[in-house]
């Protein structure tokens, strides 16, 4: 297997995934905790050698005893919090080097590109050791006196106001909460982000401030969002690198620079508060628990080992337990899990047996919302309705309207507030390839009441025809629901602008039944209601009622009554009249007709029924006159 | 007259005959071998010469008649019979029902399989609280972390009594927290829900879409467990296929150690699922002590096995409306 092939099936078993494979290129997804260690050539080597039990050698050589602090460079750091290391190195070149090809070929791959041959060497020893690196032309920074005097470099925050230019002719206006690199006159570097105009290497350089430095993630994450300035350094500040990394770099960019000519004059290293390394236990009887695996403390040790971390020679430390000292490079490994985890995955989690877990008898339940909309859902479903799922978001505005702080669109700049507008446009959507269209949702959706946020979960229908409404049917079918349901309590009225009907329990309303005109001759009627004011009232028991033991008698009254009457009220009257006989009352006829002169005719059917005996015709209909007179009395009804 | 007493008898019956049945039954009666008619034409030969040649042409004549009489009945019947019979190779009646969503079916499968595991589902509200969605879930602030789920972010009204950020949730973890912290373990869960992410839609992606969280806490539950959990799911999930499984080393900020779950199907690997053991930090947050429990998380997109389930090509289908692929289901 190619040596590519073969360290990314490795990365991809043990380490991370990788996402693209093409020639020299190995394109590897970086997870946000391992920034510090392996966001580096030098890191992947490690985890491929540990990967593939392979010896790893880190290819940074300690400089020894560099010259330091002879008076050539001072730093100063305003604001530690910020800034928890600083170093910086002073070199005196003859000229600028020229990048080898070789180097130039790997910015190819990696996508960076080729500037001149101090800055290429800053980039290539970030992209080799994972620490970012920046270099000044020491001669364009302000001095202390003009004769050989000191530079000094500061780190603090910028003022507000505080203009810059980035060395690519991008301008900011830069605040207290951004930190800078700068000279006595002003900001020469955006800390950990980007260096300035008129301070960068050129062909005239000759003595080169080289700077590794450590910045506080926060800070350089927040900057960089504000600014929408997003750069190599950037990035890797902004996931948190450790102060240690600093020594690598700054070394290898000094090993490489004396290599092409640059002779090593001065160097500084501000480090007032050194992190101390993590000591954690290890406990093989902890990993078996966790991970359902058996590893040996022999093996656990020996994958510590390969990937930088040692074992701790303590008296206490017994076969399975034992103690790890963790670098400090590795800022994502913090407790036991953490190691279990380093363990776990060089072992290899494909290895792992799968493990029936032991369950308590204690019986699983479904929350009583699931079990409710499963009942809802099936009900609608044998009534010849069809479930749709729509966005949760609408442009429908006003008060109550809970707005978004980053919409995807204007169409959808806020949450939906009811179904019905989505299921409206569901109807006219597929009336072009149905004549009738059934729809419902269950679907939550979203009000500000008084500056809070109410989450409700709805449930809308609709139904649509050309030139036919649907209406009473949709009325019908809550009815139906609802009863199935168990709610017994509610009953539907006219709203006050007898423009649609309310649905409402114990004095509030949950819902309402409106018809709509769309275009193109289209009608819809449309129904919603809360569901989660209907769950706490729904009362589950079922009784059964024993089935009638006398026959029913129908009779059918056609009565001659204004065409202002409101059919409701008429049911009304004929309730009101309250028989006991009179089992169920509908309408089965109303029409109006040009001779009827104002008024209209309506067919009711009433079944009369009794429990304990057969009807006869003279108690039929001695309540049906009785209904009849009530009908006169209250509406001038004639009888047909 | 015997003759003229049959005739009347036998032409009143037809009459009265309702069907091919009983006019069937009345020819046998009548021109049947034992029927009254050949009875009658027997009897001929006892006749003498004289009444033989009176009789029998009469006779003649009634059968002929008679024949004539039934087979016209019988004939109008069977052309009767044929305008009412059904031909049954016509096309069943198309019949008009309801239709669940796609994912109202998987959702239910999905439930049905936990639920044999003893899983119980629990659901949490859609707009949540940073707190819920990123803080309890060890996601730290100002950190590219957090940049791995694009939020939306609702507009704050300051009329708004408490602090609290809110958004439109980007996982269904959040349920973890706010179960933990009203229930004991030892426990199982599943969580559906809808879910929310700021990107531009394609065929993969939507803005809302559905997840699906499963939680399980106890004194020893492992990473093992876990495998045979999601092993036996996705065996029953994809029942009748063979399917094959991986997993990768991943990162969550909730879960230690992390790791994605890889699927193979028809000779083809599809990531299906993030998972791991639930981090020491989150059941600190929950209130549980983490030297006590163990436990562990995963996160399963519900549009994306639909989609794997059905051959669905495209996410959006899902939220259209459009009953073309709604009816289908």
């Amino acid at each position: 297997m190619p040596v590519a092939a073969k360290v990314a099936e490795a990365s991809n078993l043990y380490s991370f995934e990788v996402e693209e494979l093409a020639g020299d290129l190995i394109d590897i997804a970086m997870p946000a905790n391992r920034y510090s260690d392996a966001a580096s050539h030098i890191g992947i080597a490690r985890e491929i050698s540990a990967a593939l039990d392979k010896p790893f050698k880190n290819p940074v050589k300690a400089i020894i005893n560099p010259p330091s602090n002879r008076g050539i460079l001072k730093i100063e750091i305003e604001n530690k919090a910020a800034c928890p290391r600083y170093s910086a190195r002073v070199f005196e070149i003859k000229k600028l080097p020229s990048s080898p090809v070789w180097m130039k070929n790997i910015f190819k791959t990696c996508g960076l590109k080729p500037i001149n041959g101090v800055v290429d060497l800053m980039n290539y020893v970030m992209l080799e050791t994972g620490q970012p690196l920046h270099a000044f032309d020491a001669d364009k920074l302000a001095k202390a006196d003009r004769k050989g005097g000191a530079v000094k470099i500061v780190i603090r925050k910028a003022k507000n106001n505080e203009h810059f230019e980035t060395l690519d002719n991008q301008r900011f206006e830069l605040n207290s909460s951004d930190t800078v690199i700068a000279d006595s006159s002003k900001a020469l570097a955006i800390a950990g982000i980007k260096g300035g105009l008129n301070s960068g290497v050129d062909g005239k350089t000759r003595r080169i401030i080289v700077e590794a430095a450590n910045f506080d993630h926060v800070r350089i994450f927040k900057t960089s969002r504000r600014l929408k300035l997003i750069t190599d350094a950037s990035l890797r500040f902004s996931h948190g690198l450790s102060p240690a990394l600093v020594d690598w770099g700054m070394d290898r960019a000094t090993e490489l620079l004396v290599k092409s000519g640059a002779k090593l004059i001065d160097s500084v290293d501000v480090y007032p508060k050194k992190p101390g390394e993590e000591i954690i236990g290890f406990n093989v009887e902890k990993y078996h628990s966790l991970i359902g695996a058996e590893i040996s403390a022999a093996k656990a040790k020996k994958i510590f080992t390969n990937i930088g971390f040692s074992i701790e020679k303590t008296k206490n430390s017994s076969k399975d337990s034992f103690l790890v000292r963790v670098p400090a490079w590795r800022t994502d490994v913090e407790n036991t899990e953490d190691l279990i985890e380093e363990a776990a995955r060089f072992i290899g989690y494909n290895k792992m047996k799968p493990h029936m877990p032991t369950v308590a008898m204690k019986p699983a339940q479904e929350e009583d919302m699931v079990i409710l909309k499963e009942k809802v859902r099936r009900f609608l479903v044998s009534v010849n309705l069809n479930e749709v799922y729509n966005h949760s978001f609408s442009d429908e505005g006003g008060k109550s309207a809970v707005e978004l702080e980053n919409p995807i669109s204007s169409e959808f700049k806020n949450l939906r507030q009811t179904l019905e507008a989505g299921l409206l446009k569901n109807v006219t959507d597929n009336g072009r390839f149905f004549n009738e269209v059934r729809v419902f949702e269950i679907g939550k959706v979203f009000r500000n009441e008084g500056g809070n946020v109410r989450e409700k979960l709805h449930l809308g229908i609709a139904i649509g025809a050309k030139k036919k409404s649907y209406v009473l049917e949709l009325k019908g079918i809550f009815d139906d629901l609802l009863k199935s349901l168990g709610l017994s309590d509610f009953y539907m009225a006219e709203s006050a602008g007898g423009k649609n009907l309310q649905i409402e329990s114990r004095k509030k309303i949950f819902g309402n039944i409106k018809t709509v005109n769309l275009e193109k001759g289209w009608v819809a009627s449309a129904g919603e209601i809360n569901l989660d004011a209907i769950l706490p009232v729904i009362e589950e028991e079922r009784a059964f009622k024993p089935l009638p033991k006398y026959p029913a008698v129908m009779r059918d009254i056609s009565v001659l009554i204004s065409v202002d009457t409101r059919i409701g009220e008429v049911l009304e009257a004929i309730d009101a009249v309250s028989s006991k006989f009179v089992e169920d009352v509908d309408l089965i006829d109303e029409y109006v007709d040009e001779k009827f002169d104002g008024k209209q005719s309506l067919t009711f059917r009433i079944i009369f029924q009794s429990e304990d005996k057969t009807l006869t015709d003279a108690e039929v209909d001695r309540d049906l006159s009785k209904i009849i007179s009530a009908l006169k009395k209250s509406f001038g009804a004639e009888v047909r | 007259m015997e003759i003229e007493k049959i005739r009347k008898e036998a032409l009143a019956e037809l009459e009265k005959a309702a069907n091919a049945a009983s006019i069937e039954k009345l020819q046998v009666k009548y021109l049947g071998r034992k029927g009254e008619i050949s009875l009658l034409l027997r009897t001929l030969k006892d006749l003498s010469v004289e009444e033989r040649r009176h009789t029998g042409p009469k006779l003649q004549s009634l059968k002929n008649e008679l024949e004539g009489l039934f087979s016209n009945r019988l004939s109008v019947n069977k052309e009767v019979s044929r305008e009412k019979s059904v031909d049954l190779t016509a096309p069943g009646k198309k019949i008009s029902r309801g239709h669940l969503h796609p994912l109202t079916l998987v959702d239910a499968d999905i439930r049905k399989i936990f639920l044999s595991m003893n899983f119980s589902v629990v659901e949490g509200p859609e707009v949540e609280t940073e707190y819920y969605n990123f803080d309890a879930l060890n996601v730290p602030e100002f950190h590219p972390a957090r940049e791995m789920w694009d939020t939306f972010w609702l507009k704050r009204d300051p009329a708004q009594k408490n602090e609290e950020k809110l958004l439109l949730r980007t996982h269904t973890s959040p349920v973890q927290i706010r179960y933990m912290e009203k229930n004991e373990p030892p426990f199982q869960i599943i969580a559906p829900g809808r879910t929310f992410r700021y990107e531009a839609t394609d065929a993969s992606h939507e803005i809302n879409f559905y997840q699906l969280e499963g939680l399980m806490v106890g004194k020893s539950v492992s990473l093992a467990n876990f495998k045979f959990v999601v092993e036996e799911f996705f065996k029953k999930f994809f029942a009748g296929q063979k399917i094959e499984f991986r997993y990768r080393p991943s990162y969550f900020p909730f879960v230690e150690p992390g790791v994605e779950v890889i699927i193979k199907l028809n000779d083809k690997w599809l990531e299906v699922m993030g998972a791991g053991m639930v981090h020491s930090m989150v059941f600190e947050y929950a209130g549980y002590n983490p030297r006590d429990w163990q436990g562990f998380a995963f996160g399963v997109g519900i549009d994306r096995l639909a989609m794997i389930k059905y051959k669905i090509p495209d996410i959006r289908m899902f939220y259209s409306g459009d009953l073309r692929f709604i009816k289908q289901f």
